[in-house]
C-alpha cells in the first residue's frame, strides 16, 4: 500500500554511531558567555527537516552568526567547573512536546559585581553560550521562549562550607541545547563556536 | 575639551566603525546593500527598515548610505548612541538653566539694545575693551543656544542620531557662553585681562595660515572703518552702507584665512554698528 503521508518522506533519521576508544569528555570548560536577548539583532537559523540539504546532524546545529547590536559583546562568566552542569529533559504532551533545558553555573564569588548581575538577570531574558570540554559551544536560549534565570547566593556557615553564586538557567526549546558553529564576538576577541579558535579577519 | 567626558572608547567597537568606513568607501555600484543594511540594523535596531531594505535593496541603497554616514559621523566623534543619550541628559538641563537663569540681554527684536540685562557689571563701561567684548559678543552665543534648544525641542520625537548634530553644536555654544561670562565676571580691574584677546597672538601661532591675506584683510578693515566714521560724520548713507559691507567682507576674509578679530577692533566696530560675528576658533 503506498504511503500518502508527505511527512514520512521528510524524516531525517540516520544511524547514531560511536567509535570505540574515543572518550566523551564530561562537563564544561571553566567559563560561559551570556548576552541580553535585547542586544541580539539577528539570530542564527535552525534547520528544518524540509530544508534542502538538511541532515539529522544539521537539525541539532544553528547555522549562521549571532549579529549583535552595535558595540555589544558576549560577556564572560568564570565558572567552578565541578559544580556547573547543563541538562536537558523532555517535557509536555504530544503534539506539543518540547525540551526543558537547564543549567547550573557556579560563579566562585559573592562580590558586588555578582550581586549586580543577579539583580539584573533575575528579571531579564538572557542567552548563554556554554563550551563543552571539547571546545564546541552550545546555545542556551532561543527566540521563541523566554529564558528564566534564577540566581542564588550562599555565604556558607562553617569553615568547610563553600560560598558563591549559582546561576540557574531554565529555558524551553524544541531540542536539547543546540550546537552553535558561528562567530562569537566577545569582549576578549572574536572566536569560532565550532571549536573556540580565534577569528582574526573580522 | 570637556566633551571627552562622554568618550567611552572602551565600549566602542572599532571593527564596526572600520566596516562602515570600508563599506562607504566602496564604489556605490559595488556595495553589498544587504551587508550595509545589517550594519544599519546593528546601529539603529530598526527591524522594519531592515526588512524593507532586504526586500528591495536597490531602492534603498541611497537611504542605507545616508544613514550609515550619519552614524559614522557620531562614531568618529568617539561616541556611541548610548553616549549621545547620556550627553543629552547632561547638556539639555544645563542649557535650560542657562536660558532660565542668565539671559545676557533682552531678545526683543524691537529693543536690540536690551531692556533687560541681568548680569551686566555696573562698571561695564570702565572695563577694558576686550572684557567688554566678552559681554557684548556673548549675545550671539546666547541666541545660538536659544535657537538650538528650540530646534531640539521640535525634534523631540527624532532618534538620537538625528538630534546629535544639533546637540553637539548646542553643547559647544553653551560652554562658550558660560566661559565668556565666567571670564567677564571674574575680571578684576587692574589685573591682566582674563581673556587673551590681543590682535595677533593667535595668528602668529598658526604658520599654515595665510598671513599676507590676513594682513590685507586687517588693512581693509582699518581703511573702511575710517571711511565709515567719515560717512557717519558727513551723513552720507550710501557711503556708510558701502563701508559696512566692505568691513563685513573683510572680516569674513580675515576669518577664512584663519585670522581673529581683536577685542579692541571688535568693540570699535560694534560701536559703529557693524556686524562682527564670532571667531570660529574662539
Amino acid at each position: 500500500m503506498p504511503n500518502n503521508n508527505d511527512c514520512a518522506n521528510e524524516a531525517l533519521y540516520d544511524s547514531l554511531k560511536h567509535c570505540k576508544g574515543t572518550t566523551v569528555l564530561p562537563g564544561l570548560r571553566p567559563h560561559v558567555y551570556y548576552i541580553p536577548k535585547s542586544d541580539i539583532v539577528t539570530w542564527p537559523t535552525r534547520t528544518k527537516v524540509t530544508d534542502t540539504g538538511a541532515t539529522m546532524k544539521k537539525l541539532g546545529q544553528l547555522t549562521g552568526d549571532f549579529v549583535l547590536a552595535a558595540d555589544k559583546k558576549w560577556r564572560k562568566i568564570d565558572l567552578v567547573t565541578p559544580q556547573s552542569n547543563v541538562s536537558s529533559e523532555s517535557q509536555g504532551e504530544k503534539p506539543s512536546k518540547t525540551f526543558n533545558n537547564q543549567a547550573s553555573f557556579r560563579y566562585p564569588g559573592l562580590n558586588a559585581d555578582a550581586v549586580g548581575f543577579c539583580r539584573q538577570a533575575n528579571a531579564d531574558d538572557l542567552v548563554f553560550l556554554w563550551p563543552q570540554r571539547d571546545g564546541q559551544y552550545r546555545c542556551l536560549g532561543n527566540e521563541s521562549f523566554e529564558t528564566n534565570v534564577t540566581p542564588a547566593q550562599e555565604s556558607g556557615s562553617s569553615e568547610t562550607d563553600q560560598a558563591g553564586t549559582t546561576i540557574n538557567v531554565a529555558v524551553t526549546d524544541e531540542m536539547p541545547s543546540p550546537y552553535y558553529l558561528g562567530k562569537i564576538e566577545a569582549e576578549d576577541g572574536d572566536f569560532s563556536g565550532e571549536d573556540g579558535s580565534p577569528i582574526t579577519n573580522g | 575639551m570637556a566633551r571627552t567626558r562622554f568618550l567611552t572608547k572602551k565600549n566602542m567597537d572599532d571593527k564596526l566603525t572600520k566596516k562602515i568606513q570600508d563599506w562607504l568607501n566602496t564604489p556605490a555600484g559595488e556595495r553589498d546593500i544587504i551587508a550595509g543594511a545589517t550594519m544599519l540594523l546593528q546601529l539603529n535596531r530598526n527591524r522594519v527598515m531592515h526588512a524593507n531594505i532586504v526586500r528591495r535593496p536597490e531602492r534603498f541603497a541611497e537611504k542605507v548610505e545616508y544613514e550609515l554616514r550619519k552614524h559614522l559621523k557620531i562614531r568618529l566623534d568617539g561616541l556611541t548612541l548610548a553616549d549621545v543619550v547620556k550627553m543629552e541628559r547632561e547638556v539639555v538641563p544645563r542649557v535650560e538653566e542657562t536660558l532660565q537663569v542668565a539671559p545676557v540681554i533682552s531678545t526683543d527684536a524691537e529693543l536690540p539694545e536690551g531692556a533687560v540685562a541681568r548680569g551686566r557689571r555696573p562698571d561695564h563701561d570702565d572695563l577694558p575693551a576686550e572684557i567688554q567684548a566678552l559681554w557684548d559678543n556673548n549675545i550671539e552665543n546666547y541666541h545660538k543656544v536659544r535657537d538650538l534648544h528650540h530646534q531640539l525641542k521640535e525634534m523631540e520625537a527624532a532618534p538620537p542620531c538625528d538630534r546629535y548634530e544639533y546637540l553637539k553644536l548646542l553643547d559647544e555654544a553653551d560652554k562658550k557662553y558660560r566661559e565668556n561670562l565666567a571670564k567677564y565676571d571674574g575680571f578684576v580691574p587692574g589685573q591682566e585681562p582674563a581673556a587673551d584677546a590681543s590682535d595677533n597672538t593667535a595668528d602668529d601661532q598658526a604658520p599654515e595660515r595665510d598671513k599676507a591675506r590676513i594682513n590685507a584683510a586687517r588693512k581693509s578693515i582699518s581703511k573702511w572703518k575710517g571711511a565709515l566714521v567719515k560717512a557717519y560724520g558727513d551723513g552720507d548713507g550710501e557711503k556708510s552702507i558701502e563701508a559696512m559691507s566692505k568691513i563685513t567682507a573683510a572680516i569674513a576674509d580675515l576669518r577664512a584665512a584663519g585670522g581673529t578679530l581683536g577685542a579692541k577692533v571688535t568693540a570699535e566696530l560694534l560701536q559703529l554698528g557693524a556686524e562682527v560675528g564670532v571667531d570660529s576658533n574662539e
